[in-house]
């Protein structure tokens, strides 16, 4: 049956969604060429920051930068709407060192909004899209009214809105985040359609109001001060900034945060309260272990007295606050009680209160590594909807599903990034290889290769890609070759690596070397030549251990891991254990390397597969 | 395939006896079970009442033969030895009944285990560690009262157990230097790197027990290799015979009468030894005696412990051209015939052994009479000192028996002194982390735990982390 298709509405990439993932897909599509369209529920609520107004931190500051690397939005769009930064882990090495960062959150969303109405090939559309259907592979999207969209290629970024409920004192809401419709057509089309699916659990802390110069108890409160000078969140965007503000005249910017502790009266509020919230439900759904909610907190650790409470400005006019360590779910009027109980938080009103929020995403284990459904070739799944949490992980996603769907509505070859080659590649690879059993969080301990991903040389290792697929700028990517001379240059001018050296006596002498390079030397700003510094620092540093960790790497990797293999002829493997074979049938492993990082794996079935394998060989 | 087959085997040992066994593991033993053994009582269902024991009758479907007579237990998984329903038979051990019952079980549908496979199920179906199925044939290839008591802790776990607890120790290293690392910003308390360098100080103390514990071990697994040498007639043989207590080589009073290498075996407080008589070493035209002399050496090469016997009422004398092959060996003296009037003097021993240029640690020198047979306890006595035996393990005493566990070992202990050296230099976490997940992967090696997400768990179950 031929499809009517006129070309209002046929596109080569559908994305549902405008959240961090949905924008990330549609900005990187449609800058690669694909005609692009970005269909959200509200089009005023494009790129919410629907809860913390913070980015970055150790695992996703790298993040940040490798989607900046590959000419994503979100590293930029950080550094335009900045209110406060500071480097986390400045006592450690610096691979583990990352950007933690707090924005204005409406800044964030028009200015987000602007750039991609601003996008060549991108359309903005608002609509809630209640089926996708395929037929002569094209996508038919049905809208809520009617309407009918098609698309060679889709990419689903629904965040929490599928089947999404907000929980508040006693009542229960269908939402996707307080205030807004949930998606529930969708979520069961796709249920039809045979994918699986889980039920996930968040919330968000309150929302107060109050003028830090009156409301807020200078003595009781601990200070954190910032630091803009270091790790940003875009290499070309830092840069700019930087010659035409440098920070400290910007009347917008922060000093420092706000730290209030809990007291022993907060905690006899939510001991008597608790059960007026989520927890009183007694649901069984999978929370997450790093994020419990304030209640989970005060019941689980009864010995501790005080809980830390970081109050975050949601915007420029510093006026709300975001309070970081209080996610509840408790009646309203009694969250004001808990916040009136914080040693000087007396005087903050609540505005928003805090909830709890759950929602549907499917099992991630579904798709491949293009994040491309297993049983659908061009339907893409990105974001919140596959399990993970957090900003970064959505929008690393987004781009990743957003350009690898415009390469297949182009009919091109499928772009993968390794675990070798990035967190992005560590997350992805992890989520659909071995799935998620509760919301996935980026952390650095995930990567083998954390001494080699650093944030500093994320462009280095990536922007080649961002270049090829036409997403970074010639200039971009002149900034990223110039700094890749200056780094290089640095290390050719260098005296034999001292692994010992104490970190201020190799700091003065990557400064000295990055002076004596006559490459770029005296035109970098002080972000950049902070940025190049740290990278000739971490390779004197890490260079020992890195080469030991390669080659240890290398005796089983070139002989082992690279190891073709036919995952039917291993079902043959005698003595192989039946969880083995299920996961081998689930997963065909193409090569050991592959085979290794599949769970449900014994040593025994290994070293099976292993004399199978040397058997075969001989 | 494989884990889906029911597998059979006799399980006792061929031969003519009172009882002879076979088992049955897998899916199918109930069913198997069930068309051959004709209980006496039919209304009893196994099924429903696992785990019993019950009398009846084989016979043969096709036939309809009785061949045997038979107690059958029954065993429902997973409460079994390979966690699988399992079947034994009781019957008769005659070599005929039994292997009529197996190609019974065969025609059935049942497929002939593989050696140990009964165990490689039971680690497969995750009743067993490595370490555990490891143990299982030292169990049952135990030769002494103590590496049988060793075996049996290992089968039971205790080594299990003990790199267990080293596990979580440097897991809990691990886990703070990576809490520290990815939730810096959190309300965590991290404990400070003195600390940490406790910990690891304490598993790395375990660990290089364990590793020193494998010599002893070994001792008691593959036994030692111990050959008695000497001049012709000082009473070597005597000597054999009396460790042995039993005549076994020939004695004379006519220089060479042990023209080839007697070998036995025997346990000297619990260490089973291996033990060479060898010819007495002499210049010889005889072309017999010169291959058994030749041996002789080989046999030295190899050994582990080397006893010289010397005759006290002569001037100690080392057999010539031996000097080489006893470089670096455990050695004991034995003045035999210590009944009689004395001539050789310890000290002349001594000086005679630095003078033919032997390093040993320690040579020690007793005096025994092979006649009287006093002296034989402080003989044994340096024996199992020498060797770093022991006649029994103390209270939680573990030993390490495998060279596999050995290796493994001391790769982790190489991971943790790094740790150690690090966190004492203060080096940054990042690096540290490495180490502690080295020596934690070489841990798993042994017991065949692979790592996965442990490292998480372990940091949320030790932290308040959360928004």
């Amino acid at each position: 049956m031929a499809i009517k298709i006129n070309s209002q509405n046929e596109f080569d990439v559908a994305v549902i969604g405008a959240g961090h993932a949905g924008c990330e897909a549609a900005y990187a599509a449609a800058r690669m060429g694909a005609k692009t369209i970005l269909l959200t529920i509200v089009a005023d609520n494009i790129a919410q920051l629907a809860c913390s107004p913070s980015f970055g931190g150790p695992g996703r500051g790298q993040l940040i930068r490798e989607i900046d690397a590959l000419g994503g939005l979100m590293g930029r769009q950080i550094e335009r709407n900045l209110l406060f930064k500071k480097t986390i882990n400045t006592t450690k090495g610096t691979a583990v060192q990352a950007p933690w960062g707090i924005v204005d959150r409406r800044g964030y969303a028009i200015s987000t909004k602007l750039l991609l109405e601003k996008t060549k090939n991108l359309f903005i559309f608002q609509s809630e899209v209640t089926a996708i259907q395929k037929m002569n592979s094209i996508f038919t999207l049905k809208t809520l009214f009617g309407y009918e969209i098609y698309s060679k290629t889709v990419v689903v970024a629904a965040g929490t809105f599928l089947n999404g409920k907000v929980f508040q004192g006693k009542h229960t809401e269908p939402g996707g985040r307080m205030g807004e419709n949930p998606s529930t057509k969708l979520v069961l089309d796709l249920k039809k359609s045979g994918y699986m699916f889980n039920r996930a659990k968040t919330g968000s802390p309150p929302v107060v109001f109050m003028d830090p110069k009156k409301s807020i108890d200078m003595l009781a409160a601990e200070t954190s001060k910032a630091d803009f000078r270091d790790k940003p969140g875009s290499y070309e965007e830092a840069d700019d900034l930087a010659t035409f503000s440098s920070f400290k005249s910007s009347a917008s910017k922060l000093r420092r945060l706000f730290k209030f502790t809990s007291s022993e009266k907060t905690r006899q509020i939510i001991q008597e309260h608790y059960s007026k919230g989520y927890l009183g439900k007694k649901r069984k759904t999978q929370g997450t272990r790093y994020c419990p909610s304030f209640e989970e907190k005060i019941l689980g650790h009864q010995e501790t007295v005080g809980f830390s409470v970081l109050a975050l400005p949601l915007d420029k006019l510093q006026r709300e606050f975001y309070l970081h360590g209080l996610s509840m779910s408790i009646e309203p009027h009694v969250q004001q009680k808990v916040v009136a109980s914080i040693h000087g938080l007396e005087g903050a009103e609540v505005i928003r209160p805090g909830y709890a929020v759950e929602y549907d995403h499917i099992l991630p284990d579904q798709l491949n590594a293009s994040l491309e459904s297993r049983s659908t070739v061009g339907l893409f799944f990105a974001g919140q909807v596959n399990g993970t949490t957090g900003y970064e992980e959505a929008a690393a996603q987004g781009l990743m599903a957003g350009i690898n769907a415009a390469l297949k509505s182009q009919d091109k070859l499928t772009m993968i990034l390794s675990r070798e080659d990035a967190y992005i590649g560590v997350m992805i690879d992890d989520i659909v290889k071995k799935g998620v059993v509760e919301p996935y969080r980026m952390h650095s301990s995930r990567s083998e290769m954390r001494l080699q991903q650093r944030c500093e040389n994320a462009d280095l290792r990536l922007s080649g890609y961002g270049s090829a697929l036409g997403l970074l700028t010639g200039k971009e990517a002149n900034m990223v070759e110039e700094k890749r001379v200056a780094v290089i240059s640095a290390r050719l001018r260098k005296s034999k690596p001292n692994k010992m050296a104490d970190k201020d006596s190799l700091e003065d002498a990557s400064k000295d070397r990055l002076r004596s390079s006559s490459t770029i030397g005296g035109q970098l700003s002080r972000v950049r030549e902070k940025e190049i510094q740290n990278e000739i620092i971490a390779e004197d540093v890490y260079s020992h251990m890195i080469r030991r960790e390669n080659s240890k790497q290398k005796a089983v990797a070139a002989i082992w891991q690279e190891e073709r293999i036919d995952p039917f002829l291993l079902l043959t493997v005698r003595g192989l254990s039946n969880e083995a074979k299920a996961m081998i049938e689930k997963y065909r492993p193409e090569n050991i390397g592959e085979l290794q990082k599949m769970p449900g794996l014994t040593l025994e079935d290994l070293s099976l597969i292993r004399s199978f394998i040397q058997k075969r060989n001989q | 395939m494989d884990l889906n087959d029911t597998i059979c085997a006799i399980s006792t040992p061929h031969g003519e006896g009172g009882i002879g066994i076979i088992r049955i593991s897998g899916k199918k033993a109930f069913i198997v079970a069930e068309k051959l053994f004709k209980p006496k009582n039919p209304l009893l269902d196994p099924k429903r009442s696992p785990q019993t024991l019950r009398y009846g009758k084989l016979v043969d479907p096709k036939t309809l033969k009785t061949l045997d007579e038979a107690l059958v237990a029954y065993m429902k998984a997973p409460f079994t030895y390979t966690a699988e329903d399992v079947v034994e038979i009781n019957c008769h051990s005659g070599l005929l009944v039994l292997e009529k019952v197996l190609k019974l079980l065969l025609s059935l549908g049942c497929r002939t285990a593989l050696p140990g496979e009964f165990t490689k199920r039971a680690f497969l179906n995750g009743r067993m560690d490595l370490i555990q199925a490891e143990s299982v044939i030292d169990v049952i290839q135990a030769r002494s009262e103590l590496s049988l008591e060793i075996a049996n802790k290992n089968l039971t776990g205790a080594l299990s157990g003990r790199l267990k607890e080293i596990k979580d120790q440097v897991m809990g290293v691990w886990s703070q230097l990576e809490a520290s690392i990815d939730f810096s910003d959190e309300d965590i308390e991290v404990l400070p790197y003195d600390q940490l360098l406790t910990q690891a100080d304490e598993a790395l103390k375990a660990v290089a027990s364990l590793v020193k514990s494998y010599d002893t071990g070994k001792i008691y697994r593959d036994g030692l290799n111990m050959v008695i040498i000497g001049m012709p007639n000082v009473g070597k043989s005597s000597l054999l015979n009396l460790l042995l207590r039993t005549e076994k080589a020939i004695v004379t009073e006519i220089p060479g009468t042990t023209r080839d290498i007697i070998e036995d075996y025997l346990i000297i407080r619990g260490i089973p030894v291996k033990i060479h008589d060898t010819a007495g070493i002499i210049e010889t035209s005889d072309i017999v005696e010169k291959i058994g002399i030749k041996r002789a050496l080989e046999k030295l090469r190899e050994a582990e412990l080397v006893i010289i016997v010397s005759d006290i009422t002569k001037p100690f004398q080392l057999p010539d051209g031996i000097a080489r092959a006893l470089d670096g060996k455990k050695i004991l003296v034995v003045l035999n015939k210590s009944d009689l009037k004395a001539k050789a003097k310890v000290d002349d021993v001594l000086f005679a052994m630095s003078a033919a240029g032997i390093r040993s640690e320690n040579p020690e020198v007793i005096q025994l009479s092979t006649k009287s047979g006093e002296g034989l306890d402080s003989l044994e006595d340096a024996i199992v000192r020498l060797t770093g035996g022991k006649r029994e393990l103390s209270m939680g005493e573990i030993i390490v028996t495998k060279a596999r566990h050995k290796v493994s070992l001391e790769l982790a202990s190489s991971a943790i002194k790094k740790l150690k050296n690090g966190l004492k230099s203060r080096e940054p976490e990042e690096i540290l982390s490495i180490f502690a997940k080295e020596a934690i992967e070489h841990i798993g090696e042994i017991t065949g735990e692979t790592l996965r997400d442990q490292l998480l768990d372990n940091i949320f179950s030790n932290f308040c982390i959360g928004k």
